[in-house]
């Protein structure tokens, strides 16, 4: 039995206006918090029912229209670049009430 | 209806494969235009049905597939082996080469009528090709004569003749497929096979292929394939000519019967003649000796000979060419100037009399080095003065590109020396994306070595005493502050301002000045040879100064991720009627088809995904923001804004509904970052977005996208 990361899905439509922003902006934050235990990912809505069972939270930067089965983030602020602090916080406390999943 | 040569390999293809093929890995395969792979596919399909067989399979997205049978096997087997010249139709160039072929192999007059059976076309095509024929004998000093009732012959000089097919060959057939044809082995490009076919039998081919081994061993030598195949070729003519009852003239060169290759050549030709019922004059054989002398070797048994005098002067020219190349690329060689000077006599050595005699000899690899290097290739043309001097002839490109290669290599090692650039390891929090982003823009803006990309915690244990400096997006506390230069993944204008004045000591203004000097001085150069230059230096200046000014115009272009130059007032569109969130999508996706940013793809991949994934593009009160993937059509990186004359619902009820929507072309996931960002910011603020959805006045927009574009 081994402990694997959590992992954040950063999501949009077509991996270009959303996902790789918010992904440079939580590597950041977690790189600043020192929290090493965070794979982050990007992905298209398409992509994300195929990789759903090993993702533990979803980040957009725009409304989600459909149902998860993991807790879902959004927020337009990761598109500017500013004020984003708080959604950041949001996330490191969801992440922390998410038990760490294990394989063998 | 019958197949030409593309056609002939597209069916085969499709043959060969039993799945669907996609009309673009065809096209690709043939190296044509998926449009014309298209009109092909079409004759293809014709002919079959003319033949009996059913239509092609045809489906979207997976191309095209041969309804296979039997039947269809063995047909098209029998027809692929029974072609013959009339049942091949040559291309446009296949046919003049063609023509070439026969006229300079040939010195008596040959009629049309034989013209047009060869090549199976009517008269009036023949004509036209042979203007075209004649066009490329004169630039070769020959002539094409056509008389009335005497037929069409080529006349000038013997030597000329001889370069002409032996450029010709090197031009059409790859050495390899004649060496193939050397080994009895039948060729599947039939245009290859028929031009071979008219200058050797595939038996004689084996004969002097091995006459060329048995001269390698008494050499002992071995030639390149290259070498090979041209000197099975030149053996080829020059038997096709003898029996024309022409030969070579007796060389005027002195000493030729005195070297290695001229006992060799005899002794060759000699035993060739008496195998085959020839006899070889001297004159063929002393040219067959040029050859020789002129034959690139990739082994050679025992070492070089002694210089003589020959050699010296030769040795004298490089240096020259070399110290040029030196002050053209502001550079000293040092204790590489010998090594490099060697290098290029060892090469040029045995092409000296290939080149003096006008030896044609095709560099498979001059399109890339022309495309890839042609600033490269254009200085070793300048500097290639000083051998046009010392062998009193001009030189072929195709040579000037095998000694561009050299100089490159040289260059590659100076400019390799440590400490001439700062060296700059980028970091980030994987090492991807946002770092390879940053690299490319640090590379194009400074003149800087970047040494590697890596993760934050890499970075951590470099070795900070090779490297100047570190460009972090991520917070690297171990590394010494001095050195770390910490920017955001954005990369913004004002982080690029801060990263040059950090490495400003350093930068390569002057290298980027020094280039526009070399350009500048190669220009003057260029006109020197035509004109007379009253004043160079004042030329060169003006020549510098137009550098300089399109210099600065490069330097713009480099930052289109600003916001102002993505969104340009020609893409914004105000006051547009619309009657539902389609027509909006597809109002501001025109702005950018219009201006080739995006294919008609574009537009409805957009409709599509919102779709199938709800509204999520609207991405404020009132605002979309419409786009797609890269592959769904996008050409260049741009924007398009449309403000509505009546808003429209997008299905979010939150946020409906939509007064502007903006499409997005982005060719990637970085480039447009930085853009989007000044965008959302603007947007975000309800004053500037009350402007935007309600100005009528373009201008507006303009000015206030240029104030956010930073």
């Amino acid at each position: 039995m081994g402990v694997i990361r959590k992992r954040i899905a950063c999501v949009c439509g077509a991996a270009i206006a959303g996902s790789a922003s918010i992904r440079y902006q939580l590597e950041e934050f977690f790189e600043r918090e020192g929290i090493d235990d965070v794979e982050i990912v990007c992905c298209r809505f398409r992509e994300l029912e195929e990789r759903m069972d090993q993702i533990d939270l979803i980040v957009s930067a725009c409304k989600l229209f459909k149902e998860y089965p993991v807790p879902t983030v959004c927020d337009i602020n990761y598109l500017t670049g500013l004020d984003c602090e708080a959604t950041n916080r949001k996330i490191l406390e969801m992440l922390r009430a998410i038990p760490p999943r294990h394989v063998d | 209806m019958e197949l030409n040569k593309k056609r002939l390999e597209a069916m085969l293809y499709l043959l060969k494969e039993q799945d669907f093929v996609s009309i673009e890995s065809l096209a690709e395969r043939c190296g044509i235009s998926t449009r014309a792979m298209r009109y092909n596919l079409e004759a293809i399909e014709a002919f079959l049905v003319k033949k009996g067989f059913p239509y092609f399979e045809k489906e979207r997205m997976r191309g095209v597939r041969l309804v296979h049978s039997p039947q269809l096997d063995s047909f098209i087997d029998q027809y692929v082996a029974s072609i013959g010249p009339y049942q091949y139709q040559y291309s446009p160039q296949e046919r003049v080469a063609y023509l070439l072929s026969t006229l300079l192999l040939h010195t008596h007059p040959i009629q049309t009528n034989v013209l047009c059976k060869a090549i199976g076309c009517s008269r009036n095509t023949v004509f036209k090709d042979l203007e075209q024929a004649g066009e490329w004998l004169e630039k070769r000093d020959l002539t094409l004569v056509k008389r009335p009732k005497v037929g069409i012959y080529v006349v000038g000089e013997e030597v000329k003749r001889r370069s002409a097919l032996g450029e010709l060959y090197s031009e059409q057939l790859p050495s390899q497929e004649i060496l193939h044809y050397a080994t009895g082995t039948a060729l599947e490009d039939r245009f290859d096979s028929r031009i071979l076919g008219q200058v050797m039998t595939q038996e004689r081919a084996q004969v002097l292929a091995e006459s060329i081994r048995a001269l390698e061993q008494a050499l002992g030598r071995q030639f390149s394939d290259d070498t090979c195949s041209n000197l099975i070729l030149h053996l080829a003519v020059c038997i096709a000519r003898i029996q024309e009852g022409v030969a070579m003239d007796v060389s005027t060169m002195q000493n030729l019967g005195k070297t290695e290759e001229y006992q060799a050549a005899a002794q060759t030709l000699t035993r060739l003649g008496g195998r085959l019922g020839i006899h070889f004059p001297r004159g063929e054989i002393e040219y067959f000796t040029y050859h020789l002398l002129g034959a690139r070797v990739l082994r050679q048994e025992g070492g070089e000979g002694g210089e003589s005098q020959e050699d010296e002067r030769l040795l004298q020219a490089i240096r020259r060419m070399v110290r040029e190349m030196e002050k053209i690329y502001f550079v000293d060689f040092g204790d590489q100037r010998e090594s490099v000077i060697n290098g290029i006599f060892t090469h040029l050595r045995p092409s000296i009399n290939r080149i003096r005699y006008g030896l044609y000899l095709k560099n498979p690899l001059f399109d890339e080095i022309v495309s890839r290097y042609n600033s490269l290739f254009l200085n070793t043309r300048l500097a290639c003065r000083h051998l046009v001097e010392y062998l009193g002839t001009g030189i072929n490109d195709n040579e000037v590109a095998y000694l561009a290669l050299h100089f490159g290599a040289a260059l590659h090692k100076v400019n390799r020396q440590p400490n001439v650039r700062p060296r700059v390891l980028l970091a980030c929090g994987t090492g991807l994306g946002s770092a390879m982003l940053i690299t490319s823009q640090v590379e194009k803006l400074f003149d800087v070595e970047v040494v590697a990309t890596v993760s934050g915690r890499e970075a951590a244990k470099w070795d900070m005493n090779q490297v100047d400096y570190v460009i972090s997006t991520v917070p690297l506390q171990e590394l010494p502050a001095e050195k770390v230069i910490r920017v955001s993944p954005l990369f913004t204008e004002e982080e690029r301002e801060r990263v040059g004045e950090r490495l400003a000591p350093k930068r390569g203004q002057k290298a980027r000045y020094d280039d526009e000097i070399q350009v500048a001085r190669r220009l003057v150069a260029i006109v020197e040879r035509s004109c007379e230059v009253k004043d160079p230096v004042h030329l060169q200046y003006e020549f510098l100064n137009e550098l300089m000014n399109s210099h600065q115009l490069d330097v713009s272009v480099s930052y289109r991720s600003r916001l102002c130059d993505l969104l340009p007032r020609e893409r914004i569109s105000l006051g547009v009627h619309c009657s539902d969130w389609r027509e909006a999508i597809a109002a501001s996706a025109r702005l950018l088809e219009e201006g080739g940013y995006i294919s008609d793809n574009y537009q409805k991949a957009i409709i599509r995904n919102l779709e199938e994934y709800g509204p999520y593009m609207v991405m404020l009160p009132g605002m979309v923001l419409a786009h797609a993937g890269p592959e769904e059509g996008v050409e260049q990186l741009g924007m398009s804004l449309v403000t509505l004359a009546e808003p429209v619902p997008f299905g979010y009820k939150e946020y409906d509904p939509v007064r502007v929507v903006v499409t997005l072309a982005a060719v990637d996931q970085e480039r447009h970052l930085a853009a989007l960002a000044q965008l959302f910011r603007i947007l975000k603020n309800p004053s500037c977005f009350r402007l935007i959805s309600t100005t009528n006045n373009r201008d507006d927009i303009c000015r206030l996208l240029a104030e956010h574009s930073n």
